[in-house]
């Protein structure tokens, strides 16, 4: 038989996403989160207030709801969604010893780390794309109509003004997701038990406070995203980098870290 | 490479080649300071089964990490159909089908599901109908395609080692590492392996390293056999020359561990 020349891109990720949706603990993430996101449609309708920080509050509308959807839902998916499947894509099946059925295949491992991170990625990427759809829409239906409304440094914009703002704070947001996902990743190589993986997910995210301020996106994702986007300066202001930075950062050290690692599990 | 099917006989023909399938050649590895591998060194031909043998603890599953790239050697190299497994570990891992250590599964699919996830990882299985036609006939091979359609963890030990033993087969390769398979088997799981491992050498032309602690099992299938005691290689040969003068493989391996 033909052995042929290499394992295409597209039938790694096919296999990796079916590993994936084939989790009970995938779908029961994912439907708590989507409840959390109606949920919080319901809060925000009740309170008809959100804050860009602790100390700037916003009378919220039809056009500037979508991005505040996101505050209290952005600690959910860094806190809970995103390293429970980190730890369970990255760690799960190393730690039992069922990747090794993968391993020993003719593929890359490097390219099979990326692909986890490609597939969560995926992943995390739809449940931002729904809760922008659920914010943009809901906020249409259920908050005060306007025609004009002012966000954090873009001034008063207008409908097609307030949707590229929104838009392009969700783009942020889920670049701060994949950054974690990569964070997880990396993580995950060292100790490949899920729960310690967990564990360790969340003591980079509360430890990067100790490094450096400019880690603080990990913590209070939304309000590191406004303070971007509205150009306020201080730690802020080295987002973009910094986030470029992590996603090369655990790019390079999770490639490496799986072609070069010893698999005794 | 192709096997010829010798339709008269309706057994496969191994073509003579210049060079073992397996080359391992001066393999040494320690872990801390520890040495697991000392300087081992053999060969496998085409078609044989060789028979890897050693008390526990003795480097067998290591050696096997090895030779499957799970773990890199500190000196040394092995060779599968020519390509370094630790220079070019995917075109040696294309000769090859194993099971390492236990058959541990993702238990969250069934075991049709695991055969059709591990086949999108073969390259000479590039499209679903390929896919598909392989997975139903490694199934039927190991005569598990009435049970694929259930949970991996309802099955039973023995048809968990048949379905490791399918999906090593999954790419056609030519050699197949089976890592202690007769585990936790009763004496009717023993005697369908054996049946299995003479079946996949004579009808399938294929080269196997098994290892295990069945003495009886490994004289009835190996051509040829291997022993590691604490890491290193004492003997490599056909089963004849390690039998030689004593009643059998049993006694000649007690003799070998005890001197």
């Amino acid at each position: 038989m033909n052995k042929g020349s290499g394992v295409g891109m597209g039938n790694l990720i096919r296999s990796e996403a079916q590993r994936v949706f084939k989790r009970k603990r995938t779908w029961a993430v994912a439907i708590v989160y989507i409840v959390f996101v109606l949920l919080e449609c319901l809060f925000l309708t009740m309170m008809n207030t959100s804050f860009y920080d602790a100390e700037h509050s916003v009378a919220l509308n039809s056009l500037n709801t979508a991005p505040f959807l996101l505050r209290e839902l952005a600690i959910l998916m860094n806190f809970v969604v995103i390293p429970m499947l980190a730890a369970d894509s990255f760690g799960g099946d190393v730690s039992s010893g069922a990747l090794r059925l993968a391993l020993i295949r003719p593929i890359s491992r490097g390219k099979l780390f990326l692909v986890k991170w490609l597939v969560l990625g995926m992943l995390v990427g739809g449940l931002t794309l729904f809760t922008w759809a659920a914010g943009t829409v809901f906020a249409g239906i259920a908050m005060p109509p306007a025609s004009e409304t002012t966000l954090m440094g873009a001034g008063a914009v207008g409908r097609m003004g307030a949707l590229g703002f929104s838009l392009g704070f969700y783009g942020v947001a889920l670049c701060v997701f994949l950054a974690l996902i990569g964070v997880g990743g990396v993580v995950a190589r060292l100790v490949p038990n899920p729960v310690l993986a967990y564990i360790g997910i969340l003591a980079v995210i509360v430890g990067g406070l100790y490094v450096s301020d400019a880690l603080v996106f990990l913590l209070s994702v939304s309000d590191s995203i406004f303070h971007f986007l509205g150009r306020t300066g201080g730690s802020d202001a080295s987002l973009g980098w910094i986030l470029c930075a992590l996603l090369a950062g655990c790019a390079i050290i999770g490639t490496l870290g799986w072609q070069r690692r010893e698999w005794n599990q | 490479m192709e096997n010829m099917q010798d339709k008269r006989a309706g057994r496969v023909v191994i073509p003579q080649t210049e060079h073992p399938l397996v080359e391992i050649g001066n393999v040494t590895k320690k872990v801390r300071r520890r040495t697991l591998l000392k300087d081992v060194s053999f060969n496998v031909e085409q078609g044989e089964i060789c028979g890897l043998l050693g008390p526990n603890g003795a480097g067998k599953t290591t050696l096997i990490r090895v030779m499957t790239g799970l773990i890199r050697p500190d000196s040394g190299d092995v060779f599968i159909g020519g390509s370094s497994v630790v220079r070019q570990r995917e075109n040696a891992a294309a000769h090859i089908g194993a099971i390492v250590e236990s058959p541990i599964f993702f238990p969250y699919m069934t075991g049709r599901d695991n055969l059709e996830n591990l086949a999108l990882l073969h390259p000479n299985l590039p499209d679903r109908k390929a896919r598909r036609k392989r997975v139903n006939e490694v199934l039927e091979i190991v005569r598990m395609d009435k049970r694929a359609d259930e949970k991996v963890k309802t099955y039973s030990l023995g048809m968990k080692q048949r379905l490791g033993i399918a999906q090593a087969l999954l790419g056609d390769p030519e050699l197949l590492i089976l890592d202690e398979p007769a585990n936790g088997l009763d004496p009717m799981g023993i005697r369908e392996l054996r049946e299995l491992i003479l079946r996949l050498k004579h009808e399938f032309g294929k080269t196997v390293l098994v290892s295990s602690h069945l003495l009886d099992e490994l004289q009835k299938i190996c051509d040829r056999i291997v022993v590691i005691r604490e890491g290193e290689r004492v003997f490599a040969g056909s089963r004849e020359e390690m039998i030689g003068r004593h009643a059998g493989l049993e006694e000649a391996f007690v003799e070998m561990m005890t001197t």
